[in-house]
């Protein structure tokens, strides 16, 4: 099985890149009490998640999930990230513009300072769920990632579905670099992306 | 009124014994016992304290249905083997992890070293001792054998002293004390080691026991005492003082480390007899034939062997749980429950059937009475070919009476569980912890405290009825002497099940000794490792918390790592509680299930308890490594 990618998971602060990994794990949304107190006590400071997700050709494969603390304004990724992910999650929150220009600084970054030659992006905007205080129009997303050429998917972590075709994408482009699976990608639906083994 | 009652009952004694002349001797002595024993009673002070007040009427009771319902007829064997001069010594230092100091292939002196520079001044007395009288007696035996002189090897450990002293941290604040009140509670941090560090200066001895801590649940102890005055008024409600590294149980640790705790114990009770002018006797089992299978008169040990084969995991046999818990079935509101003997016939008929159908599972428990039971679970301990409390260590529990106070009683026998190999302590524990459910209900089943003290008594103290059958003048003191005891197990369980403080700090510091010699090897290692798994190396340091976290890691669940913020307040149990928040949802966790571990840097490995402070204990112990795992998987 190896030990499995590295995927670091970033973004701004309170985006909801700790609640996308626990809806994904656990299957359960849980609106942190704590959140609403601003984070302070519940922040993360990077916790380390693995998980077993089954790709295309029916392997479960796994992601070691680096969840990172939330990027305050102004605060960089530590660069010691960049060295040894295989993936990214960009995560911003539709209802934040600033958190959307992080991420396309942050991909900018990745780029720069990326170690392995191979590093997969993708990019998630989560909070589709509070469609009326949309602020990042999804049109213009959509434009910016075909341009970067990176996948973007809209989710919610009400809607655990939303969360699966991302990370079922990403075990599966993650793996088959290695594997260097000459099988093209259909990309379609998978069933089961998370267990909690 | 007593003693007319009691001496009803020795006459109904009499009446069963066999030798008439010796039982008749026992009467009059026994009539001389009793005036002195109700003078005592009085006087509160004296060494019998709070058992005197009370007629001996349950102990002899129980004695004599021990004797009607043990089999006569079966052939003795002598547990006890008479140890030959120095053997004692021998077999003392092997036990305290010594063994190397008198060996000949004596390459190893160096870890005893390390072992004898964390003792403090009054174990290494001890030791000293033992290893002069054992060196003197080989020396008688073999005079062309050159032994290496032990006092070569042993340095006098001078600084070794210092080194603790700093371990014990609060020796300042405490000898500021004057209250000079004899019931004292302890703190298990430093209190043994002030005492022992200063006892032989014998002016001050009890100004030095008590710490702002325990004039604060001496005050607890005052209200508390009102709804015990039942049975329990004369005993002190010993407590722990709160700690902020979090208190150590027997079972918390690892089994490397859980050696030289046992070690540790060893030397420190040998100490504290040393210093307090007693006679610790231990002694050795002589090897004896054991039956290999069945229900009684079996071994702990291969009960347990039997039982793990069917359910792993085991540590108390099967039958001895399952005769707890019928009884327990049968209520424990039951007037004289553990008191009232069963039918004898109808007994020996249920020890035949348990024989036969226990292990096949076919027995049927429906049918037992509950005092049946009762006096199976008792007849039980009685016949375990090795006794509860060991050969080796009975005698030292019964002489746990003859310390001068009740606060040196509870340290004495707080390490002597720890002594005690794992199946009796883990057994020891069922059943103490099954009696304290037993008083729990003396409201209904009228059996206080010291009731079941009295009546459990002759049943763990007895080695194959040695004790029965010399009943002489002793046996008035000794039965008081060992129901005390008894009572003492009992009442104060909850604080003899955990380690001392300064033992645990005593095995950080062998272990960072160790580690030092070892560093000029480490270094090396390192550099190896590193070459071997640079990746995995690189990774790790780049992982490298910044400071003022700590990094929990959790192999066994989905959620491997997470950092958290040290703030003074952070506790364990806080920690396990945010980490399962978020992983209960997925497993059904339950809080008792895991535990948060401290590994490596100093100990080997500890659960910790939940009131942890995380922020003192990591300046402990800072290289360690925090692991939440389930309790179970070691």
């Amino acid at each position: 099985m190896g030990k499995g990618s590295k995927v670091v998971v970033c973004g701004s602060a309170a985006v909801g890149k700790t609640a996308i990994i626990e809806q994904l794990l656990y299957g359960n949304y849980v609106v942190d009490i704590l959140i609403i107190f601003g984070r302070l006590f519940h922040e993360t400071l990077e916790d380390i998640y693995i998980a077993s997700v089954e790709t295309d050709r029916g392997v479960r494969e796994q992601l070691r999930l680096y969840d990172t603390q939330g990027l305050q304004e102004g605060a960089e990724l530590p660069k010691h990230y960049f060295s040894f992910a295989d993936g990214f999650i960009l995560v911003y929150s539709v209802d934040c513009m600033a958190s959307f220009q992080r991420v396309k600084t942050l991909k900018r970054e990745v780029d720069m300072f990326k170690d392995k030659k191979e590093t997969m992006i993708i990019v998630l905007g989560n909070k589709t769920d509070l469609a009326d205080q949309r602020k990042v129009d999804p049109e213009m997303t959509h434009q910016w990632a075909k341009s970067e050429r990176v996948k973007l998917w809209d989710v919610s972590v009400t809607d655990r579905s939303t969360l699966i075709e991302p990370f079922t994408y990403l075990a599966n482009k993650l793996n088959q670099i290695q594997t260097k699976s000459s099988f093209p990608l259909p990309g379609r639906k998978s069933k089961g992306a998370a267990s909690d083994t | 009124m007593k003693v007319i009652y009691m001496d009803t009952k020795v006459t109904k004694l009499v009446l069963n014994m066999p030798f008439s002349r010796k039982s008749g001797q026992y009467t009059m002595n026994h009539g001389n016992a009793n005036p002195s024993l109700d003078k005592v009673s009085f006087n509160r002070s004296g060494s019998q304290d709070s058992l005197d007040d009370l007629s001996l009427d349950d102990y002899w009771l129980e004695v004599e249905n021990i004797k009607k319902n043990t089999d006569v007829s079966q052939e003795e064997q002598d547990v006890v083997k008479e140890p030959d001069e120095g053997e004692l010594e021998e077999e003392w230092l092997k036990e305290a992890g010594l063994s190397n100091l008198f060996m000949e292939s004596a390459a190893d002196s160096q870890e005893s070293m390390v072992f004898l520079s964390t003792l403090t001044r009054t174990q290494s007395a001890a030791v000293q001792k033992r290893i002069d009288t054992f060196s003197q007696t080989l020396r008688k035996k073999n005079k062309h054998n050159q032994i290496p002189d032990v006092r070569d090897v042993f340095k006098p450990p001078e600084d070794s002293k210092l080194k603790n002293e700093t371990v014990n941290g609060f020796q300042a604040a405490e000898t500021k004390n004057e209250d000079s009140a004899s019931s004292s509670p302890i703190d298990d941090t430093s209190k043994k080691q002030i005492l022992l560090e200063d006892i032989p200066t014998p002016e001050t001895p009890i100004n030095l026991e008590i710490s702002f801590a325990e004039q604060a649940s001496n005050l607890k102890e005052f209200t508390t005492k009102k709804n015990e005055k039942e049975d329990d008024s004369l005993l002190p409600n010993f407590s722990l003082q709160q700690d902020k590294t979090g208190t150590t149980k027997i079972g918390d640790l690892a089994p490397q480390d859980m050696k030289k705790v046992i070690s540790l114990a060893l030397i420190e009770l040998t100490a504290l007899f040393d210093v307090l002018g007693s006679e610790l006797k231990l002694q050795r089992a002589a090897k004896i034939k054991v039956r290999e299978s069945g229900v009684f008169k079996v071994a702990l040990s291969v009960l347990l062997e039997q039982d793990q084969k069917k359910f792993p995991g085991t540590k108390v046999p099967m039958i001895f749980q399952d005769l707890i818990t019928h009884i327990e079935k049968g209520g424990l509101d039951t007037e004289g429950v553990l008191r009232i003997p069963g039918a004898s016939a109808r007994i020996k008929v249920l020890c035949q059937e348990l024989e036969a159908k226990f292990y096949e599972g076919t027995f049927n428990w429906d049918t037992v009475k509950q005092n049946d039971a009762a006096s199976l679970l008792k007849y039980f301990i009685r016949e375990l070919p090795l006794p509860l409390l060991t050969v080796e260590y009975m005698k030292a529990f019964h002489s746990v009476q003859f310390l001068p106070t009740k606060k040196h009683r509870l340290q004495a026998l707080n390490l002597l569980v720890i002594l005690l190999p794992d199946i009796h302590r883990d057994t020891l524990k069922a059943l103490l912890e099954f009696l304290q459910r037993v008083v729990d209900h003396r409201e209904h089943n009228k059996m206080t405290l010291k009731n079941v003290a009295m009546i459990m008594a002759p049943n763990l103290f007895s080695v194959h009825n040695y004790q029965l059958k010399t009943v002489d003048q002793g046996a008035v003191a000794s039965a008081a002497q060992t129901a005390s005891v008894m009572l003492f197990m009992i009442k104060y369980q909850k604080l003899l099940w955990t380690i001392p403080k300064f033992i645990v700090g005593q095995v950080r510091q062998q272990n960072i000794i160790n580690q030092k010699k070892l560093t000029k090897e480490k270094a090396m290692k390192k550099l190896l490792k590193r070459m071997a798994y640079d990746r995995e190396k690189t990774e790790r340091s780049d992982n490298d918390v910044p400071q003022g976290f700590i990094r929990i890691q959790a192999p066994h669940f989905s959620k491997i790592s997470m950092a958290v913020q040290l703030t003074e307040e952070l506790k364990a149990g806080d920690i396990l509680g945010r980490f399962l928040n978020q992983e209960s949802g997925a497993r059904n966790l339950k809080k008792e299930e895991v535990c948060l571990y401290e590994i490596g840097g100093n100990i080997g490995e500890r659960c910790l308890e939940e009131n942890t402070y995380m922020k003192d204990l990591l300046q402990l112990n800072p290289n360690a490594d925090w692991v939440i795992k389930p309790k179970s998987a070691l």
